[in-house]
């Protein structure tokens, strides 16, 4: 359903720390880290025959898995 | 008269076209589990449900109940009369 390659595309909307907490060093009510999940929109639909062969509806969602980066 | 090897083919086309088309709704629900709001997304479900509906029914027509609550008992019990999943001549 959900997909993770949209992070590089959405980085910049992700909150950050601002420079002065980094400079202070605080940690204290911030937050370690953050998960960030596009939503997903209603695009490229596979056919259902398609579907079946690539494990998704959704041409957004085909990430097989590479091992060793995708090359 | 179709031979048994056509007719055979046709019903394994037909059952990958049921199967198919259940993977794609199911991704459809799941989709729409998230995006209630989508009408794309519930047109193609919509779409999907009614094809699927036929198939099924002309599966069952063709060649025996998919489901055991759609079991033909006109004739007396004809579920078991099938060959198994696991024989050849039901693949």
């Amino acid at each position: 359903m959900f997909g993770g390659r949209g992070m590089a595309d959405q980085r910049r909307s992700v909150p950050t720390f601002s420079s002065r907490q980094a400079q202070s060093g605080a940690v204290g009510p911030t937050v370690l880290a953050m998960a960030y999940v596009p939503s997903q929109s209603f695009k490229n639909i596979y056919s259902p025959s398609d579907a079946l062969g690539a494990g998704t509806l959704f041409a957004e969602l085909n990430m097989p898995y590479c091992a060793g980066g995708g090359k | 008269m179709m031979n048994g090897q056509s007719r055979q083919n046709e019903k394994s086309a037909l059952f990958s076209e049921i199967t198919e088309i259940s993977f794609a709704m199911d991704e459809l629900r799941l989709y729409l589990d998230t995006h209630p709001q989508s009408a794309e997304a519930l047109a193609l479900f919509t779409e999907y449900q009614d094809k699927r509906h036929a198939l099924v029914a002309e599966y069952t027509e063709k060649y025996g109940a998919i489901y055991s609550y759609k079991i033909n008992t006109e004739n007396g019990w004809s579920w078991a009369a099938a060959p198994m999943p696991w024989e050849t001549e039901a693949n």
